[in-house]
């Protein structure tokens, strides 16, 4: 299996792989709003109407020992999440009227997910 | 309860003025809002007197785990470790040979050794070995331990007092407080996101910008504004406010007509219970909601005199609000969600992590602009409305204990 690689069932997604996978907040927000807020919408129109179906079938991976495919769509996932003010309410990349972005400071959080390199049970 | 009353959130009855008789209404000077002697006051009556909220035990759960937290107010910095024998102690960060921090950052060691001449202090703050003790003159170890601070748990929430001997206990200065909150959830959830900014604005006036919602309308009118506000509560008026001593405690009701984005949506069926539209599913949570105030939304709990703790239907966030000058301070938060039983779960909680920071962001927006305005030199005073009742409460309650009043 290659790092790149999406469960079987969601290859329609390789296009987000592997630009917009990134493993912690502080990394998914500053993809976020580097990017143009039509790049927001296209990748968040594309996952949205997938996320209950990713969702349920990441539900019988468990969050220590998801092999790297699942990790790569559950990464996704996490930024539609990111990605989600931007387009639900401020149709812009950042938050429009705030302190300057350098002044605030996103700090680390312990990941809530552990990524097993290779599993026999997916992509058999 | 109080929120059934369309008066009291659409015409003009100020409910605080009557439950709060004693609470003036009148303009408030600017001077505890600007002025560095009145910080020193503060320092000496209140930030040498109270117990301050330091973090969560779960940041240290093993023998030797450690924090550092540095108090500009105080001009010192502590070290916060939990023992051999599973204690929570805090110590001076400071060396006894010649006051040289022992520890920095955070971590887990068996020892602290001070980086200077290699001074060794074991986890309990005794000292274990002073390098060439020989070349001393009468040095008595015995009494070189660390310098301890007073250090209690509360729920899980680690607190400090840097009196000598403090004046009331944890228990006694959380109050009411300790009662309403004592059966939330805190130890089934654990972090999931934590921010801070570092900005040009009074720890009051900053802390106020979080203790009231007055400000939803116009600072969240691109966000959660809708979730609070409509037809029913424009103004987002508070559905109750409690003033205890210092302490207070004011709950948010949710609009009931508020339409769930696709995120919301999915993260309310995926997830746990989770923020925008959770309180719709009536979920009974201990701790929470006291006066039973219908469409529950979330409680915002003060702890005098720096710290928030909000809790809600499957979550709580923490704020911080620690003075640098009059006019700057560091604020820190964090907020807690259960620990995710799956992929669903987790998708979900961030949802509410990346739509909590960008609302915390348009919070912060005003403070640094608030506090230029305050030091213009043309005002004198400001004004709170009925339903800023709690920023007058911090005011009040600050004025009389640097005026001497216990």
């Amino acid at each position: 299996m290659t790092n790149n690689a999406l469960p079987r069932g969601f290859e329609d997604l390789a296009e987000f792989v592997p630009d917009w996978l990134h493993a912690t907040e502080i990394e998914r927000n500053r993809f976020r709003v580097a990017q143009p807020l039509a790049e927001l919408k296209r990748f968040y129109n594309a996952m949205m109407p997938r996320l209950d179906g990713i969702s349920s079938f990441l539900n019988d991976f468990p969050l220590h020992a998801m092999p790297r495919d699942c990790a790569n769509l559950l990464e996704l996932a996490l930024m539609t999440m990111e990605v989600a003010p931007a387009v639900e309410y401020y149709n812009n990349p950042d938050v429009p009227e705030s302190v300057e972005y350098e002044k605030f400071d996103i700090l680390p959080v312990r990941q809530k997910y552990t990524v097993v390199e290779s599993n026999p049970n997916t992509n058999e | 309860m109080a929120f059934d009353s369309d008066n009291a959130l659409n015409g003009t009855a100020r409910i605080n003025r009557e439950k709060f008789p004693e609470i003036s209404t009148g303009p408030v000077p600017i001077e505890p809002y600007i002025s560095e002697e009145f910080l020193g006051r503060e320092r000496d009556m209140i930030f040498k007197r109270m117990w301050l909220m330091m973090g969560r035990t779960e940041k240290i759960p093993n023998n030797g785990d450690y924090f550092v937290k540095v108090i500009e107010v105080l001009k010192t910095s502590i070290v916060i470790v939990r023992g051999r024998d599973d204690k929570v102690r805090a110590f001076y960060n400071v060396c006894r040979h010649r006051g040289t921090n022992i520890a920095a950052g955070h971590g887990n060691c068996k020892f602290f050794t001070c980086k200077f001449h290699g001074w060794v202090y074991d986890t309990e703050g005794h000292i274990r070995h002073v390098a060439d003790e020989s070349q001393f003159f009468d040095l008595d170890k015995s009494k070189l331990n660390l310098h301890e601070v007073h250090c209690e748990l509360w729920n899980g929430f680690i607190f400090v007092n840097f009196d000598e001997k403090p004046r009331e206990s944890l228990l006694e200065q959380l109050g009411e407080l300790a009662v309403q909150l004592n059966d939330f959830p805190f130890p089934e959830m654990e972090l999931a996101g934590s921010w801070g900014a570092t900005l040009k604005a009074n720890w009051k006036l900053f802390q106020d910008a979080f203790q009231e919602g007055y400000h939803v309308a116009t600072v969240h009118s691109g966000t959660i504004n809708e979730y609070f506000t409509g037809k029913r509560n424009p103004h987002a008026r508070p559905a109750s406010v409690r003033l205890y001593k210092r302490n207070r405690s004011l709950t948010f009701s949710f609009n009931p007509e508020f339409a769930l984005h696709p995120s919301e949506k999915f993260a309310l069926t995926a997830g746990q219970a989770i923020s925008q539209g959770a309180a719709g599913l009536n979920i009974k949570v201990p701790g929470v909601n006291p006066e039973e105030n219908e469409l529950f939304s979330f409680d915002i709990n003060a702890i005098f005199p720096n710290c928030l703790l909000d809790t809600s239907v499957g979550f709580y966030f923490i704020h911080e609000f620690w003075p640098i000058d009059a006019h700057t301070t560091r604020w820190e938060a964090s907020t807690y969600f259960p620990k995710p039983a799956n992929a669903g779960a987790l998708i979900s909680q961030q949802q509410s992590v990346a739509l909590f920071r960008d609302t915390f962001r348009e919070d912060i927006a005003t403070s640094e602009g608030s506090q230029a305005g305050v030091m213009s030199g043309s005002l004198e005073e400001i004004n709170f409305a009925d339903s800023e009742v709690t920023c007058r409460h911090l005011y009040e309650v600050v004025t009389k204990l640097v005026d001497g009043e216990w």
